[in-house]
């Protein structure tokens, strides 16, 4: 500044100079300013504008949702034991457009996973970007692909339903399609309950592609299906499974089923069908077999529904045990129509048309009871609804109203022909009788718990039940129908049927027979209830011979199960020939507590107990065994005092190991 | 001068605390990563190690279902109790 000024003063005047310098500095200051505006102005642009955008696109390419689909849940028995449960497999997919060498690749997944591989090969043509290959592969499969490393092939996780115990209570427990959605039993019934649900949740991608869990957002739930517990027992359904094929196989069935009920509980312990399935290869089982039989199909029940005509004629009075009517010889004609029975009686009492199952005899307690005292009975029994089990399709049976009933339908329908039932059904009207007269409901399932129901309404009195249960007995342990049913030591009471199938035509009966035995043990105080039942044995078709054994096998598994056996050492009893079955108007001898000390030698112990009890008599017992040898009083002689009796050298048995 | 110096101080503590924040954040970041890195790795491991407990609890299941057992006892002699055979041993006359 000073210098300008010298040289003003020293020379000519200057010429005024235009004072760049502060141009310049406000040049530079706009250029930066205006970089800075424009970046600003873009850093806003991108943020506030462009920001929304790119943001969801920075999360497309960082941030993932994941899908996480639940475990179904189990079902157990009884005891906790796996029936089905559900396990991680690999399932194989291509992605065509990233094989490299789809001839290699379809020869290497032909030979790992043993599948077609013209098959493969076709998948690998497809334009598709994702082809299936083989669902649910073995793990030795699973290894042996992720070693190959082929590109385009992958391998994904999925759930297989599996069955640990095989066929073990197959059409029980139903079965899953391929993509785990119950598709019969009780895998249908509570697919909602068991069915895995589905949690979403985001995952961070890094640069590999690998996913990363960042929180635990969608993961807290509990996406795991819940279980189911029944009320089977896997050794006792093993054990009714068993017998059951023993007795469909020899005799030429072409199916069967078996239940075992606890009575007290009303508790299935075992529900059986045959021919089996087995629910881990389901496809490949016919649709027959896949059938829950007790549930689904409807039979003429026969002679199993005479117990029930004999207790509401009993409850209403219209006979007693000792009425007797005349069975006609074996052949009866009621309007036009012959009924018939196996063998030919005259004159028997009411006990002994149940003992040896006579139609005739039924029918005409059928008649004198009346069609709606006879159907109110059976619609209590719980005949022409469903069994409250709640099974998906379960039939309710054929019970047409009384005022469709002619002279003769009601004389059939008395023996159990002209009506339908279902197993379920049978067992549960068999409850009744076993129950004292009062309804106990079926049980399926323990967990999920059934909803409280009300008290059941009393069908019969405890005086018929009894009566009814004593007929019963007699079936078994004299010289009835199921004497096949015996276990010695251990009281049986049962009922033995014969139905015929009604023809293929629709008009009339074939040739067809349905065979079934229901057995209550212990016969006077029933604590299991066993029911067999064989479509269409050949050649010989009575229940009391194709079923009544095998009732019997499961029951002995049944009760030394439940450690409900009788102890000490009996010698099997041998099994009474065919021949032996053809039922005697004569009355067997029996052992019953009259005016004198009965004969109780050659008797099972428990039964010559039974009758002693009845005189308030305790036996000392002597030897071991359990059949009565000796006995003191002799026969004949007069009953000791009750009070000197139960003292040592009073009423003295001695055993012997033997049959009765 | 006591005032601006003030200022410069606060100035110095203002950046070294956004330094050293960013700083944290960055560290933390990659901390986070890691550890998503290693809870994916334990959760691959949990998964297939459930996976190997159901397989084996259902060959367990497997082997004591009772026609394998049976199967088994056949081998050795052994078959279901009949009538007359059974003998109780104290306190096992309880009903299941």
């Amino acid at each position: 500044m000073t210098k300008r000024v010298q040289r003003s003063r020293g020379g000519a005047p200057a010429r005024p100079k235009t004072d760049l310098g502060k141009f310049k500095l406000l040049l530079v200051g706009l250029f930066f300013a205006a970089i800075w505006v424009s970046l600003w102005g873009r850093a806003a642009y991108v943020q506030l504008y462009l920001g929304p955008e790119l943001k969801k696109g920075a999360e497309k390419q960082s941030l993932a949702t994941g899908f996480e689909l639940g475990e179904r849940g189990r079902i157990y028995d009884r005891n906790g034991s796996i029936l089905a449960t559900s396990v991680e497999s690999k399932s194989v997919y291509v992605s065509p457009i990233k094989v490299d060498n789809a001839a290699q690749t379809a020869q290497i997944l032909a030979q790992i996973l043993d599948v077609p591989r013209k098959n493969v090969e076709r998948d690998l043509a497809s334009k598709k970007g994702f082809v299936w290959v083989k669902r649910q592969i073995g793990d030795r499969e699973a290894q042996a692909l992720e070693a190959e490393k082929l590109p385009g092939v992958f391998l994904t996780s999925e759930y297989r339903r599996m069955f640990p115990n095989h066929h073990s209570a197959g059409q029980v427990l139903g079965f899953v399609g391929v993509d785990g959605v119950g598709l019969e039993g009780m895998e249908k019934r509570f697919e909602e309950r068991m069915a895995g649900r589905q949690a979403k949740y985001v995952v961070q991608r890094d640069a590999t592609g690998r996913r990363l869990y960042l929180d635990d957002q969608g993961r807290e739930m509990d996406i795991r299906g819940a279980d189911v517990k029944l009320t089977l027992d896997t050794v006792i359904q093993d054990a009714a499974e068993q017998s059951l094929a023993e007795a469909v196989t020899r005799y030429n069935g072409r199916s069967g089923m078996a239940l075992v009920v606890k009575v007290g509980t009303g508790e299935i312990l075992a529900l059986a069908h045959f021919p089996f399935l087995n629910p881990n290869a389901a496809s490949l089982s016919k649709p027959s077999v896949r059938r829950f039989r007790a549930a689904l199909d409807m039979f003429e029940p026969g002679s199993i529904m005479k117990p029930f005509v004999f207790a509401a004629a009993l409850e209403q009075k219209v006979i007693d045990q000792g009425k007797i009517f005349d069975c006609e010889n074996g052949k009866w004609v009621l309007r036009g129509k012959t009924i018939r029975d196996t063998h030919p009686y005259r004159w028997l009492s009411a006990n002994r048309i149940l003992r040896y199952s006579s139609n005739i005899g039924t029918a005409k307690i059928g008649l004198a009871l009346g069609a709606q005292p006879y159907y109110s009975a059976l619609r209590k029994l719980g005949f022409g609804e469903r069994s409250g089990l709640d099974i998906p399709s379960e039939s309710a049976g054929l019970l047409r109203p009384p005022k469709e009933w002619g002279e003769f339908d009601l004389a059939t329908i008395s023996f159990g022909q002209g009506i339908g039932v279902t197993g379920l059904q049978v067992a549960q009207a068999y409850m009744v009788l076993a129950n004292k007269g009062v309804p106990k409901p079926l049980k399926l399932v323990l967990d999920p718990a059934a909803p409280p129901q009300a008290p059941a309404e009393r069908v019969f009195s405890e005086q018929t039940v009894d009566t009814v249960l004593s007929m019963m007995r007699e079936v078994v342990e004299e010289d009835g129908t199921g004497k096949l049913a015996r276990i010695p030591g251990v009281l049986g009471a049962g009922k033995t049927g014969t139905a015929q199938k009604a023809a293929a035509t629709g008009k009339g009966y074939g040739e067809g027979n349905v065979a079934s035995f229901v057995g209550l043990y212990p016969g006077d105080k029933p604590e299991y209830l066993v029911m067999v039942i064989v479509d269409e044995p050949s050649p010989v078709a009575f229940g009391g011979i194709v079923c009544a054994p095998a009732v019997r096998d499961i029951a002995i598994k049944t009760l030394s199960y439940y450690n409900r056996l009788p102890e000490g050492k009996t010698a099997t009893q041998p099994e009474p020939s065919e021949s032996s079955m053809q039922a005697k108007a004569t009355r067997a001898p029996s052992a019953t507590a009259g005016a004198n000390v009965p004969d109780l030698t050659g008797l099972p112990v428990r039964r010559a107990l039974e009758v002693l009890g009845k005189r308030g008599i305790v036996p000392t017992l002597k030897g071991s065994g359990m059949v009565i040898s000796h006995q003191k009083p002799l026969p004949g002689e007069a009953w000791p005092e009750a009070k000197g009796a139960n003292k040592d050298g009073g009423f003295v048995l001695w055993l012997q190991e033997g049959t009765k | 001068m006591s005032a601006s110096k003030g200022s410069l101080f606060m100035y110095f503590c203002t950046i070294s605390g956004v330094l050293l924040l960013s700083l944290s954040s960055v560290w933390l970041n990659i901390e986070r990563m890691d550890l998503a890195y290693d809870l994916n790795k334990l959760e691959k491991e949990l998964g297939s190690r459930t996976a190997l407990a159901s397989k084996l609890e259902l060959e367990r299941n497997n082997l004591i279902s009772p026609y394998r057992l049976k199967r088994l006892a056949a081998t050795y002699g052994l078959g279901p109790v009949g009538p007359g055979q059974m003998r109780l041993m104290t306190g096992q006359d309880q009903g299941k």
